[in-house]
């Protein structure tokens, strides 16, 4: 333990004080005819991310694996026995996802210099993106449920924000507000679920992650869980809290606003939707994991939910047109198979798919984005084609992307997507069937993508005569991306001896509740050269089966709008009607509520206070005498009301 | 040395603060009003200056200090007081304080 | 010798609440002041006895000098005679005597309830220790004397505002 302690409430402050300053600059410069200084609130934007990222990688270096630093900056609430405080916790599963968070967080500063160069709104844009990066960092820093929650509302609402960036477009204003308002939903979840975790510890109630993790692994505390009430609390407070994973991290139910916050700009898509805020529910699983284990009810349910979504996702992926959609339900797919893995107890695979998942998502991202930035806004991917010669550097990329999601051999996704897939097979075989078939889709809808996007003829001859390579700005994060995205993998390449960076790190967080799980199962041992091999044969089908469907000069249509048509669309808006079957009532609720309950109940009792209030007024208002003295001696009577009181009281 | 009875300082204050109280809530004449406020001020010193001998050492210096500090704003409050008593006196022909109900006007 | 303070302070506390009653009492301001006069002058006598020469100095030079002498200056100037129709105590009056009697009665019994002892190490309030006192900086008394410096400059230029307007508007009549 040392000085660096005291320096842990700078890695949010630093991108607060960015996003006040480039709020400030974007305020002042509002009357001017160009609009912010590029450089200046890029250079802002990206410095304040940047040295975030550099104190991270300080901090992250000198703790050691097993020891946390903490800085508790004040006492929030202070109310009997329960306390919660304004502080900060850095452990390595925090170190592990700030490291990324910042890491990509700042490539994509630097990449939306060149991304939004053009627009109007610059330096707000940078302002919301760094307030973003100051959210995510409280949601991943805090060292109690509260200061998470603070983190997850700030996220939440620069999601809104970022969303409806372009606000002008009324669309983009409605994705942003269903995107806030199916989030709000979840949050509602993550707070009933800390009230029914309070209820559940009783009088040593704590939000602390550190008491509560201390609770659970308490053999003392057993005999509450086993009890009637105790178990029913700790199945409510997993399943709500999930529910709030299930928000943020656009799982069954609560999905719909991913594919519909693509209207925001590409990088914001690529920073908050695919990297890192999405995978916060994943994030809050493992953190609060010694208290998920002990509910296998709850477990059950999320790996259920993860590869529904999983598959629901990867098959509403194959009908997408819109180059960003079809990387956005990839997202919601995986995802699925990062929480069929929390579900599993697998928390280490599951934050491992993230890891690797932050990379190439990222990089197929801005490599979409530098596509759409080349065609000048054009998204269907109908409309593209043969750009690989066009766009050698983003076909580069997002290949790499491609290859890395795809999971096959030595890319990113190899290692984490069979890691998962292994673990399920040892769970559940089914499991592992049904998660082998989502990677044969994924597979099939990622080579559509590519395929319609960079090879055979130009569809639109028009546009691909105009498209250009991005700026040197954009140039750099795609290729450190593209790196990653083949690179990120080997920090826990299961198979190579020595290689398992990544689970020596975070494991001193995780072990114990993987080691609840896995008591008395005994450890089962399977071939992972065997589950690679099959991962990458199924990769290979589904690779094969899109080249084959739209590889060549296969006839594609562009008719009309991108949105999908016939039996996909219904697919892709499934869950819109299940949500139509909420908001019916709902709206039938508030109009009961608007009509009778405002206008009776409110409506009168406010009535009735200002008829009160006017009658006493009449009444005082009669005794008020416009003499000095009468004055002067009614507040001198207060005056000796207050000492008799205290005088007279004490003795 | 001096063996008045601590209290009684205090007692005396306390009456002559009521006394002061007295004047200026039940008197309509605005001078006594006035005056009635440097009587309340006086008892105030006179009470400041009791405790002080109640103090050790250099602590009842304080309570000598505060004295002097009020008998200057008293000065002052003076000043400003009789100025507009000149102004109101001028603009109404009277000193009776119930004249003075309507101050918008 | 030791009885001779306790004679001093019956006399003086005698003509300071005799004067005190006179200024509640009296029917005319000009006797009011007077009787003033006769409390300021009791009170400095008062602080003599009680060890702080440098207040009783004060007391007689700024109030009993000073002040009073612009009240009865003021009175002079009104020309208070004409103050005959002004009623001297009406009913609203006597019942508002009754708060200063309460406040008495509350008082006078806390007081009771309370020993309170005169402490021999008690300074001398010279002018040399109450000055020092003063302008001791690091009791923060010298930023209240400039404080009150400074209100004093603002009653000084609020009451020639004040009489300034006073002559503009009888000018205008």
């Amino acid at each position: 333990m040392n000085q660096l302690q005291h320096y842990l409430w700078l890695l949010p402050a630093l991108p607060l004080l960015g996003a006040i300053l480039n709020g400030t600059l974007s305020l002042a410069s509002t009357d001017t005819p160009n609009g912010p200084s590029r450089g200046l609130s890029g250079f802002i934007g990206t410095m304040a991310s940047g040295l975030a990222f550099v104190l991270t990688a300080v901090l992250a270096l000198s703790i050691r694996n097993d020891e946390a630093i903490r800085q508790v900056c004040w006492t929030w609430i202070d109310a009997g026995s329960f306390k919660v405080n304004f502080g900060f916790a850095f452990d390595s599963l925090t170190a592990m996802m700030l490291l990324f968070i910042t890491g990509i967080g700042t490539l994509i500063h630097l990449y939306s210099i060149g991304y939004m160069a053009e627009d109007r709104g610059f330096a707000r844009f940078f302002a919301y993106l760094n307030l973003f990066m100051a959210s995510m960092i409280v949601l991943v820093l805090g060292s109690n449920m509260l200061m998470t929650f603070i983190g997850w509302e700030g996220v939440g609402l620069c999601s809104y924000l970022l969303i409806g960036f372009w606000h002008h477009e009324p669309a983009n204003g409605d994705a942003a507000r269903k995107a806030f308002l199916v989030n709000r939903a979840g949050d509602l979840g993550f707070l009933l679920g800390a009230f029914a975790l309070m209820a559940l510890m009783g009088s040593n109630a704590s939000l602390e992650y550190s008491a509560i993790a201390a609770w659970f692994r308490d053999s003392a505390n057993a005999s509450i869980l086993a009890s009637g009430t105790g178990a029913g609390l700790l199945t409510a407070a997993c399943l709500l809290i999930f529910l709030g994973c299930t928000g943020k991290s656009a799982q069954i139910p609560l999905l719909t606003w991913l594919p519909d916050a693509m209207a925001g700009p590409t990088p914001v898509s690529a920073l908050i939707h695919a990297a890192t805020m999405v995978t916060s529910g994943v994030y809050l699983i493992s953190r609060m994991s010694d208290m998920f284990v002990r509910s296998p009810l709850t477990m059950s349910v999320v790996a259920g939910i993860g590869i529904a979504t999983a598959l629901w996702a990867a098959i509403a992926g194959l009908f997408q047109n819109d180059i960003k959609k079809v990387l956005a339900y990839s997202t919601v797919s995986q995802l699925g198979f990062m929480f069929v893995a929390a579900g599993i107890g697998a928390f280490d695979a599951a934050l491992f798919h993230v890891f690797t998942h932050a990379f190439f998502k990222a990089a197929l991202f801005l490599g979409s984005g530098s596509v759409i930035h080349a065609l000048h806004g054009e998204q269907d991917i109908r409309k593209m084609g043969g750009l690989w010669k066009k766009l050698p550097l983003t076909f580069g990329v997002m290949a790499a992307g491609w290859y890395a999601i795809l999971g096959l051999p030595l890319g990113a996704g190899f290692w984490s997507k069979d890691l998962i897939l292994e673990k399920a097979f040892v769970h559940s075989p089914l499991l592992y069937v049904l998660g082998l078939s989502g990677a044969v889709i994924t597979a099939l809808y990622m080579t559509r993508l590519m395929v319609l996007t960079f090879f055979g003829k130009s569809r639109d001859e028009h546009a691909a005569a105009h498209a250009h390579e991005a700026p040197v700005s954009m140039a750099v994060p795609l290729l450190i991306l593209g790196l990653g995205a083949v690179g990120a993998g080997f920090f826990w390449a299961g198979m190579i001896p020595g290689m398992d960076a990544f689970q020596v790190m975070i494991s001193p967080v995780l072990s114990p509740a993987q080691g609840f799980l896995s008591h008395g199962t005994g450890e089962h041992h399977v071939s992972a050269l065997l589950f690679a091999a099959i991962g990458t044969l199924a990769a290979l089908v589904g690779a094969t089966a899109a080249w084959k469907i739209w590889g060549g000069n296969a006839k594609v249509e562009a008719i009309g709008s991108s949105a999908p048509k016939g039996f996909g669309a219904h697919w892709t808006n499934l869950f819109d009607y299940v949500h139509a079957l909420v908001i019916w009532p709902t709206k039938a609720v508030s109009w009961i509520f608007d009509k009778v309950v405002q206008t009776v109940v409110f409506g009168g009792s406010i009535a009735l206070v200002q008829f009160i209030v006017e009658l006493v007024g009449d009444c005082v208002r009669s005794l008020q005498r416009p003499r000095l003295r009468v004055n002067l001696g009614l507040s001198l009577a207060g005056l000796l009301a207050v000492l008799a009181f205290f005088l007279l009281g004490a003795w | 040395m001096t063996t008045i009875p601590a209290i009684c300082i205090q007692f005396l204050a306390l009456v002559l603060f009521v006394l002061g109280l007295a004047t200026t809530l039940s008197r309509r004449n605005l001078f006594f009003l006035l005056m009635g406020v440097e009587v309340m001020l006086n008892a105030a010193n006179l009470s400041f200056v009791g405790f002080s001998r109640t103090l050790p050492g250099e602590a009842s210096v304080e309570g000598l200090v505060i004295p002097v500090f009020v008998i200057a704003l008293s000065a002052a409050e003076a000043c400003v007081g009789l100025a507009m008593l000149i102004l109101v006196f001028h603009s109404r022909e009277s000193v009776d304080a119930d004249a003075y109900s309507r101050m918008k006007e | 010798m030791e009885h001779l303070a306790l004679i001093y302070f019956g006399i003086f506390s005698f003509i300071s609440v005799s004067c005190a009653a006179m200024v509640l009492f009296a029917r005319h301001p000009i006797n009011g002041a007077m009787a003033l006069i006769g409390l300021m002058t009791s009170l400095s006598g008062l602080y003599a006895i009680l060890h702080a020469p440098f207040l009783a100095v004060l007391q007689v030079l700024v109030y009993a000098g000073a002040i009073i002498m612009l009240l009865v200056f003021v009175i002079m100037v009104l020309n208070g005679a004409k103050d005959d129709h002004t009623p001297y105590f009406d009913p609203l009056s006597l019942g508002l005597l009754l708060v200063p009697a309460g406040i008495l009665a509350v008082l006078v019994h806390a007081f009771r309830k309370h020993p309170l002892l005169m402490n021999e190490k008690a300074v001398r309030g010279t002018v040399d220790i109450t000055g020092q006192a003063l302008f001791n900086s690091s009791t923060g008394n010298v930023v209240l004397f400039e404080a009150v410096g400074l209100a004093l400059l603002a009653a000084l230029v609020g009451a020639v505002l004040l009489a300034k307007r006073n002559l503009d508007s009888s000018k205008e009549n």
